[in-house]
C-alpha cells in the first residue's frame, strides 16, 4: 500500500481524459448560444412588499446560522428571511418578497388573487430552492424547477430537524433583540439549546470575540451537533 | 473560419469550454453514463438562460451546483452516485495502466472500489468533487450550499475514512 493522501490517490482513479471538442460539443454550444434569453430584467418592476426590516436587522446574526442551515436542507430553503415569489417561470421576471411561512406556495398564492397580479385566483404555482438558499415559488408545475436549473423545495421535516429548526429561530431571535457578550452568549445559547431537547448537541464558541464585534452572533452546525457562537457584530448605543 | 463571439456569447463560451468535461466526469459519477448528455445539454441551457444571475464566486462551482440540481432533480435518491464504481471498472485497463506509471499498486484499485461500494453517497460526492474535479473546500461548499468550515471537516473525515478502509483491505487482503 501506499502512505499517499487517500483523495489525491483517488484522484489518480479518474476515468476521463479531457478529450478535445467534438463536432457535437460544437454544435451543442451553438445551439444553445442560438436560444432567446427569455425574461430579460426589468429592473423598473422589481418590487418588495412584507417585512424589509426584518431582512435588514436579522442579516448580521443569519450570516451564520444560514450557512450552517444548508447541511441540514440541501434542498430546502437554507436562507430562511424571505421568500420570492415570482410572477412568471422565469428568475429575472418580476417578483414580491415575502415574509418567511410554513408554505411558501400558500403565502405567494395570495398575491395572485388579492389583486397584486390577479383576482382571479392562483395558477398552479411550484416552490423552488434558488443557488443563494432562497425559497422562490413559480407558476407552473414542479417541473419548472428543473427547467429554471433549480433544486426543488422540500418542506417534510422530521421531528429532529423541526426541533433544529425552531432552535435556529429562537437563537436568531434572542441574538438580534440583545446584544450578549461572550459569556453571556454562551450562557444564552446553552439555555435554548435545552429547551430543544436536542440530544448529544453541545454548544461551543468559535473564538474570542474580537474588539468591535462584542455581540454573540449563533451558528447551528446540524453535522456536528453543535451550536457555535462568535462575536457578530459591534454593541450600538 | 468562425466568428468569435464577444460580450455575453464569448463569455459563455468561455465558461463552456472551462467546465464542460468537469460537468461530464460529475453527471457520470452521479447519474451513470448513459445520461451524462442529457445533463450535460440540461446544465449549460440553464447556465446560459441565468447567465446574468451567476454569483460572483467561482463560475465552475455554479455550474456544477446546476448540474447537481439538475441530477438531483431528475434522478432523485436511487441514483446518486451509484454509477462511481461503474465508471472505474469501465475505465480498468487504462487505470491499471496510470497507476502503473505513477508507480502505485494496481491493488489500490480494488480496494477503492470495496471502498466506495461502502461510502454513503454523500461521500463519494465529496470524493469525486475534491478528487476527481479538485475543487478547494471552498467551491465544493458553494456547489453543495454549505459552508467551506463545513467541507474542511468532512474532508478530514472521509481522509481518515478512506485511510483506515483501504488499510483494513489491505490486511484483509493479507497486502503488506
Amino acid at each position: 500500500m501506499t502512505s499517499r493522501d487517500p483523495i489525491e490517490l483517488f484522484g489518480l482513479l479518474d476515468p476521463y481524459v479531457d478529450e478535445p471538442f467534438t463536432e457535437d460539443d460544437e454544435a451543442r454550444l451553438l445551439r444553445i448560444i442560438e436560444t432567446p434569453v427569455v425574461g430579460e430584467p426589468d429592473p423598473g418592476h422589481d418590487r418588495r412588499r412584507g417585512r424589509p426590516w426584518v431582512i435588514t436587522s436579522i442579516v448580521g446574526v443569519a450570516a451564520l446560522t444560514t450557512a450552517a442551515f444548508a447541511v441540514l436542507h440541501q434542498q430546502r430553503a437554507s436562507n430562511p428571511v424571505a421568500i420570492a415569489c415570482h410572477r412568471q417561470a422565469d428568475l429575472q421576471s418580476d417578483r414580491v418578497e415575502v415574509a418567511p411561512a410554513a408554505d411558501p406556495v400558500a403565502a405567494c398564492a395570495v398575491l395572485w388573487s388579492d389583486g397584486t397580479w390577479s383576482n382571479s385566483g392562483p395558477s398552479v404555482l411550484a416552490a423552488c430552492v434558488t443557488d443563494s438558499g432562497v425559497a422562490a415559488v413559480f407558476p407552473g408545475d414542479r417541473t419548472v424547477c428543473s427547467k429554471l436549473g433549480l433544486a426543488e423545495l422540500e418542506s417534510d421535516r422530521t421531528d429532529e430537524q423541526q426541533a433544529i429548526v425552531g432552535l435556529q429561530d429562537r437563537l436568531t431571535a434572542a441574538f438580534t433583540a440583545l446584544c450578549y457578550r461572550q459569556d453571556e452568549s454562551l450562557a444564552e445559547a446553552q439555555k435554548l439549546l435545552d429547551e430543544s431537547h436536542l440530544a448529544g448537541w453541545t454548544v461551543q464558541l468559535a473564538e474570542a470575540f474580537p474588539p468591535g464585534l462584542e455581540c454573540g452572533a449563533p451558528g447551528v452546525l446540524p453535522d456536528a451537533k453543535t451550536v457555535i457562537v462568535g462575536g457578530g457584530r459591534p454593541e450600538v448605543p | 473560419m468562425r466568428v468569435v463571439p464577444t460580450g455575453r456569447e464569448g463569455e459563455f463560451e468561455g465558461v463552456y469550454r472551462d467546465c464542460l468535461h468537469e460537468v461530464r466526469k460529475y453527471a457520470a459519477a452521479h447519474v451513470g453514463r448513459d445520461d451524462v448528455d442529457d445533463v450535460v445539454n440540461a446544465t449549460f441551457m440553464s447556465v446560459w438562460q441565468r447567465f446574468d444571475d451567476a454569483p460572483p464566486l467561482s463560475r465552475r462551482a455554479w455550474v456544477l451546483g446546476v448540474a447537481r440540481n439538475h441530477c438531483r432533480n431528475r434522478w432523485r435518491t436511487d441514483r446518486r452516485f451509484s454509477g462511481l464504481v461503474d465508471e472505474i471498472a469501465f475505465a480498468r485497463p487504462r487505470l491499471e495502466s496510470k497507476l502503473s506509471d505513477e508507480r502505485v499498486s494496481v491493488e489500490v484499485l480494488d480496494n477503492f472500489q470495496r471502498a466506495i461500494e461502502a461510502m454513503s453517497p454523500d461521500d463519494r460526492e465529496l470524493l469525486v468533487l475534491s478528487g476527481w474535479l479538485e475543487l478547494s473546500p471552498s467551491e465544493i461548499a458553494q456547489v453543495l450550499g454549505v459552508q467551506a468550515g463545513t467541507v474542511r471537516v468532512r474532508l478530514h473525515r472521509l481522509r481518515n475514512l478512506l485511510t483506515r478502509q483501504l488499510g483494513r483491505l489491505n490486511v484483509e487482503d493479507g497486502v503488506a
